[in-house]
């Protein structure tokens, strides 16, 4: 870990705070890929029922199960991302870091600052076309899961440098 | 290390060579083999040392690639001393050092030492910790406390030898005073501390311990399986065998048939945890926890007090209604291929444990009285149960037309089950301490420091959030289940979790002690929950 002893807290206002607007994109371009995959599927399905002989016979013409796959599997992709996104929260509390989330299962995470080992900044391809970072924020424990999508990549590496500013004197493992 | 090799790993690896040198050339190679793995096995003992230096234990080994693993000794966790059945015919034992946080590389195993080298080797790494933290704390400007103790004067010694006074609460319980830690000198050399029991079994116990416990679910597999194999016999004697009176006798026969079987059955259960725990031994040496245990394979762990991350006491309805329960103590230092019955008290008298319980958790008083759950939490357990139930028995009325519908049946037994789930639940939080508890047949209460809680979690499923419910999960290092307070009125949750983040100390309030060792504290995160200052009180 860095040594960042006694580096004031950088100046962040607390406060509950949004993820990057870009992260919904995000979130839809890959949701959008996993739909025309299975779109994809379903058409490859269809196209297998009407050559091979013997097969089941098709209820409607031609490509209406894909049309209708691809219907509800776009809605999905534009909604569920917004639910997701609208969800997320994070805010950097006086002494914990704080993660709200989830659409069905609701969840509040909050992680001590001084029990972070270590930070990992990632970035998928995804992310880095549109100049996101994901922030993972590593305790001691294998069970806490406290991922931070969704931040500018201009600004991950100052939040990382302010929660390790605020971990204290650590030199740990 | 010592020369005796272990034979068993040896015959281990001496196997695949052995069985592709034999299909591949017969018995000339089968020989060349097994000199070759020989001679490398040797080589590699002779390449493969340990010393200990400067508070630092370096292995050094490798016959190819050079390996050196090093191992400060703050760090060390846990310490065990594993005497197999063969090792003890050898008198050698294997010494495992267990460091962080678990996973593969958190284990460092010597194989084999000679049995006096391994207690001595044992002794000077447990010394080595004591000296670096004292060193720290000497520097520390004295304010600081090693361990979690309340009151920290002689903690120079690096021991704790200060009473621990759970007694505050009026309960007569003492810890063990070494008697060079009445003199105050934070420059006293490091004392050997007396051994002061916690806890004897015996063979009576052991075996109501098997009588009540896994160990006959555990039985009651081998046994049919045994009867299997011996079906399976190609000669059967009493297949010959004709008795005319047979046919007479056959119903008393049957009846001692099955007596027999019972009888072999609870044996077997308990020979089994007297097998593993014959001997049972916990003390506590200065601030380590020492357990030697075992029969045939013998045992022995040791596990410094600071690095408890939880005590989980469970209780089968059974073993409720003969006031016995179990404890299990997470260590952050008990690796992921380790057997969790490490450090594991077998059978307790229910009245016994708020004692073990202050003994081998600094600063836990008695078990509190637990925080219910609200009315709707009753509700959801109810659903939760009975739901499924009844999914499988319209399932099966529909599918076996007639009979089908007896699954229904199911459906009041579900329902108990939910209330005894309900009955089960229950939370506190005193002291720096969070308990929960949950379970229907099997109840399971888990004690956390507040101040181990890596970080915490309020999550709430939908129909939960319907309900008006949350539940709190606390992360703590090292393998084990977490410890979870179930459907409590979110509100209550989202109270419970900020008041054990505030418990995890560190940031504003130990400024200078803060994170020497942020895993699982040897030393400054310990500091916080002195039950004083410690938060708010449940």
């Amino acid at each position: 870990m860095t040594e960042v002893a006694a580096a004031a807290p950088v100046a962040v206002a607390d406060g509950l705070r949004p993820l990057h607007p870009n992260q919904l994109r995000v979130w839809r371009l890959g949701w959008a890929l996993a739909a025309l995959a299975l779109s994809a599927l379903v058409l490859a399905a269809e196209l297998a029922a009407a050559a091979v002989a013997g097969a089941p016979q098709l209820p409607g013409p031609m490509g209406t199960a894909t049309v209708a796959v691809a219907v509800v599997a776009g809605a999905l992709v534009w909604w569920l991302p917004r639910l997701g996104y609208d969800a997320w929260r994070y805010q950097l509390g006086p002494s914990t870091l704080e993660l709200r989330r989830g659409v069905v299962i609701r969840s509040h995470t909050a992680i001590p600052y001084f029990r972070v080992q270590h930070i990992d900044i990632t970035r998928s391809p995804l992310e880095r076309a549109l100049g996101l970072s994901q922030l993972v924020v590593r305790t001691a424990a294998a069970t806490t899961d406290a991922r931070l999508p969704g931040i500018a990549a201009a600004d991950a590496e100052r939040l990382r440098d302010v929660i390790l500013a605020r971990t204290g004197r650590g030199d740990a493992v | 290390m010592s020369p005796v090799l272990d034979v068993s790993a040896l015959g281990r690896q001496l196997l695949a060579p052995a069985a592709v040198a034999f299909s591949a050339g017969g018995l000339r190679l089968l020989a060349l083999g097994v000199v070759v793995v020989l001679v490398v096995r040797v080589l590699a003992w002779r390449r493969r040392t340990y010393v200990l230096e400067r508070g630092v234990l370096r292995v050094d080994g490798g016959l190819l690639v050079r390996s050196q693993q090093l191992v400060p000794c703050e760090r060390i966790q846990q310490v065990n001393l594993v005497q197999k059945l063969r090792h003890r015919m050898l008198s050698v034992a294997i010494l495992e050092v267990q460091t962080a946080v678990g996973g593969p590389g958190s284990e460092l195993r010597l194989e084999v030492l000679a049995f006096a080298e391994a207690e001595r080797l044992r002794t000077a790494l447990l010394a080595a910790k004591a000296r670096v933290v004292q060193r720290r704390s000497a520097a520390g400007a004295g304010g600081r406390e090693e361990d979690d103790v309340a009151t920290g004067a002689d903690e120079g010694d690096g021991h704790v030898g200060q009473d621990l006074d759970v007694a505050s609460a009026g309960e007569g319980v003492r810890r063990p005073r070494g008697p060079e830690s009445t003199n105050e000198s934070p420059q006293a050399p490091p004392w050997v501390p007396a051994a002061w029991p916690v806890l004897e079994l015996g063979y009576r116990q052991l075996a109501v311990a098997g009588l009540t416990g896994k160990e006959l679910l555990v039985v009651l597999a081998i046994v049919p399986a045994t009867a299997q194999l011996a079906s399976e016999l190609p000669w059967q004697p009493w297949d010959d065998v004709h008795l005319p009176a047979l046919d007479v006798l056959g119903p008393t026969l049957l009846g001692a048939l099955a007596l027999g079987f019972v009888a072999v059955w609870l044996a077997g259960a308990a020979a089994v945890s007297i097998f593993a725990n014959a001997g049972y031994r916990l003390n506590l040496v200065g601030d380590e926890l020492h357990l030697s245990r075992g029969l045939l394979d013998h045992h022995e762990t040791t596990l410094p007090l600071s690095r408890v991350q939880a005590v989980r006491v469970s209780a089968s309805l059974h073993r409720r209604v003969l006031g016995l329960v179990s404890l299990r103590l997470q260590s952050a230092g008990t690796g992921a291929n380790t057997e969790d019955t490490r450090l594991a008290v077998p059978i307790l008298a229910a009245a016994d444990l708020d004692r073990v319980l202050a003994l081998v958790l600094t600063g836990a008083g008695h078990f509190p009285e637990l925080h219910r759950p609200p009315p709707a939490a009753l509700r959801r357990a109810l659903v939760r149960h009975v739901v499924p139930v009844v999914a499988v028995a319209l399932g099966a009325s529909v599918v076996v037309r007639p009979w089908g519908a007896l699954a229904f049946l199911a459906v009041p037994l579900a329902a108990g089950m939910g209330i005894a789930a309900y009955r089960g639940l229950g939370h506190a939080l005193v002291d720096g301490f969070l308990v929960a508890r949950s379970g229907s047949w099997n109840r399971q209460t888990v004690v956390v420091p507040v101040a181990r809680s890596q970080s915490a979690r309020v999550q709430a499923g939908w129909w939960q959030r319907r309900a008006g419910l949350a539940s709190l999960l606390v992360d703590l290092a090292g393998p084990g289940p977490r410890p979870v307070v179930r459907d409590e009125a979110s509100g209550v949750a989202e109270d419970l979790m900020a008041r054990v983040m505030a418990g995890v100390g560190g940031a504003g309030s130990v400024s200078g002690a803060a994170g020497d060792d942020a895993v699982s504290g040897a030393a400054g995160d310990d500091a916080s929950p002195a039950p004083g200052p410690a938060p708010p009180a449940g």
